[in-house]
């Protein structure tokens, strides 16, 4: 298949507004036809994660059968192992997509499984922030691209260690600029991630690429000790959102000209609990200027 | 080191064609220390160094690992538990058997420190097939297993090598099968196995299943002294059965009951053969008729040929 989108359009990519998050047959979940009905404007599109094994499920079938604005966040796919990005995957990431009538793809970077896709495999590790890890993942954002024909929007995903010498801002600002496409920041990630560094949360701004981001992700957590005293800001889509993603967003939402969605990933929680998290997003939204 | 032989289920059929890129190998790294904390205190001690040079990869990166935490390794205390019940879904009647021996969790979970899980993981092999290896040494190692232990594991094994290779197929790296075929030579098709069996084996298996099935019911019943446990499991019997492991309409694969002698012929063209060794396999076999049988599998396209 040749490429059906070019460098330059990703900024003309339709405005979905405020969307959930859904994973394929986790339950509970949250049910967007039942949420969208009982809080009308609250939620505008929905973003539904699965991979190729799994597809979609009724409830999102349901989500689109009725009109519902969607898009596809793969769970699946090792943007750092060029290997890993494999016909099977293609074709059935493909379809989903098309079936969902997804304007955009998304997932977190680095490797999704350790290994084969298989049972047992799956472990989500951050990618080696590196020019040459970055250069990787940007040629499998651009094989994918071409072969679903659809944006590819690469994630920076969560994790408690990270290995190598970039920051994790200027590894995406790199996956970016090689790609010649847009990225997804998911502001817990980025909390975790300054928080495993040392440094505040909003110590970074300056090397956000705001040109690029076209999805937001914001998610609730909190602080976990382990058993042998270890803290650290865990990612766990609880309703509440932690007070250094608040930071970020209030600071990086206004400043990004081309930022088309923003999901609240909290799919297990019951609605009444994340309705405020919503209101509060569309607030940040509508004063945007994007 | 780690020794470069393939584990006994998985005869490195399934290994990478090129050698991986260096993060991909520091990445397998971090994952062998997220499963194994023995291993992660290895590489964070006196013996990190001698272990990193043989890895080949740059010394900043040991520099940063051991700057950080050690306890970020194991802040998931899950992890291992999700991984095995992965790998249970496909050795559950064998692990049960086993386990009912053992009845240690941690000699379970000792799979992730063998040299078996590492190799799989640093060569990107397949964890059910290096699991299926390491389970059938601890079969044979520890006392007072079930007979049926090792039968019932050879069906589930031949189950999961099917599995894989049918992933591989679909996935464009079809393994094994991407050897051109001679003209002559003939073997079974990817997603296809024989196994033969002692008699009794799959009733064993099925009567497991079932036992771990009323468990599910009720796990806390595992706490009761009066639980019914796997005493008088089906016993293999000293007659052979023979099954054929196929694909399914749904990328699964199934079993079937096949004569004896197919499975027991299947069982050697797992690898391809050429026409010029069949009098020798018909006489290792005992069956003087491996054209024929060899042809009727063709026939039913379970096997191909060059």
């Amino acid at each position: 298949m040749s490429a059906l989108v070019s460098p330059s359009d990703y900024r003309d990519l339709p405005r979905l507004g405020v969307g959930a998050s859904t994973e394929a047959g986790t339950r509970p979940s949250l049910d967007p036809v039942a949420f969208a009905a009982e809080h009308p404007g609250l939620i505008d599109f929905v973003e539904y994660g699965s991979d190729v094994d799994r597809g979609l499920d009724a409830s999102i079938r349901g989500w689109v059968a009725q009109g519902g604005a969607t898009t596809y966040h793969f769970l699946d796919v090792n943007l750092e192992e060029e290997s890993d990005i494999d016909d099977h995957w293609l074709s059935g990431t493909r379809r989903a997509a098309e079936e969902l009538g997804a304007p955009w793809i998304c997932g977190d970077s680095g490797l999704w499984h350790f290994g084969p896709r298989d049972q047992g495999h799956g472990l989500l590790l951050p990618p080696i922030l590196t020019r040459d890890s970055a250069e990787i993942t940007a040629r499998g954002v651009r094989h994918i691209r071409q072969q679903v024909g659809k944006w590819v929007l690469p994630e920076n995903p969560p994790s408690l260690y990270f290995l190598g010498d970039l920051h994790i801002l200027d590894y995406f600002r790199l996956v970016s600029e090689l790609s010649e496409g847009p990225i997804l920041l998911d502001l817990a990630h980025l909390a975790i991630f300054q928080r495993a560094i040392g440094a505040s949360p909003t110590s970074a701004l300056e090397r956000v690429p705001f040109d690029s981001v076209v999805e937001i992700h914001v998610a609730g957590g909190g602080e976990v000790t382990t058993e042998d005293g270890f803290s650290y800001l865990e990612d766990d889509h609880r309703s509440v959102v932690h007070d250094d993603v608040w930071a970020l967003a209030e600071a990086i939402i206004p400043r990004c000209p081309n930022l088309k969605a923003i999901v609240f990933e909290c799919e297990h929680n019951p609605p009444d609990r994340v309705v405020s998290g919503f209101e509060r997003l569309h607030r940040l939204f509508g004063a945007a200027s994007c | 080191m780690l020794s470069d032989r393939p584990g006994r289920l998985d005869h490195g059929q399934f290994r990478e064609l090129a050698p991986p890129h260096w993060t991909s190998v520091l990445q397998r790294v971090t994952v062998r220390m997220l499963f194994d904390p023995l291993f992660a205190r290895r590489i964070y001690g006196p013996e990190g160094e001698t272990l990193w040079s043989e890895l080949e990869l740059p010394r900043s990166y040991l520099e940063q690992i051991r700057r950080h935490d050690f306890r970020v390794w194991n802040a998931d205390r899950l992890r291992r538990m999700r991984a095995m019940k992965g790998l249970l879904a496909e050795f559950k009647a064998s692990s049960a058997l086993w386990l009912a021996a053992t009845r240690s969790q941690e000699a379970l979970l000792s799979f992730f420190s063998s040299e078996t899980f590492h190799r799989a993981v640093q060569s990107r092999g397949y964890l059910a097939l290096a699991y299926g290896s390491w389970l059938e040494l601890k079969i044979q190692s520890t006392a007072h297993v079930a007979a049926g232990a090792l039968p019932t594991l050879r069906l589930e094994s031949a189950l999961a090598l099917a599995r894989r290779e049918l992933r591989e197929v679909r996935s464009g790296r079809p393994a094994r099968h991407t050897k051109h075929l001679e003209p002559g030579e003939v073997r079974l098709r990817p997603g296809y196995r024989a196994v033969s069996v002692p008699s009794g084996t799959l009733s064993c298996l099925q009567a497991v299943e079932a036992w771990l099935f009323e468990q599910s019911l009720l796990p806390v019943m595992a706490l009761c002294r009066d639980a019914r446990g796997l005493e008088g499991m089906p016993l293999p019997g000293s007659t052979l059965e023979g099954f054929l492991v196929e694909p399914t309409p749904s990328l699964d694969v199934q079993l079937s009951g096949i004569p004896v002698a197919y499975a027991r012929l299947g069982e050697v063209f797992h690898e391809a053969r050429t026409r010029s060794e069949f009098p020798s396999i018909a006489a290792a076999l005992n069956l003087p008729e491996v054209e024929e049988m060899v042809d009727s599998l063709l026939g039913a396209r379970v096997m191909e040929a060059g």
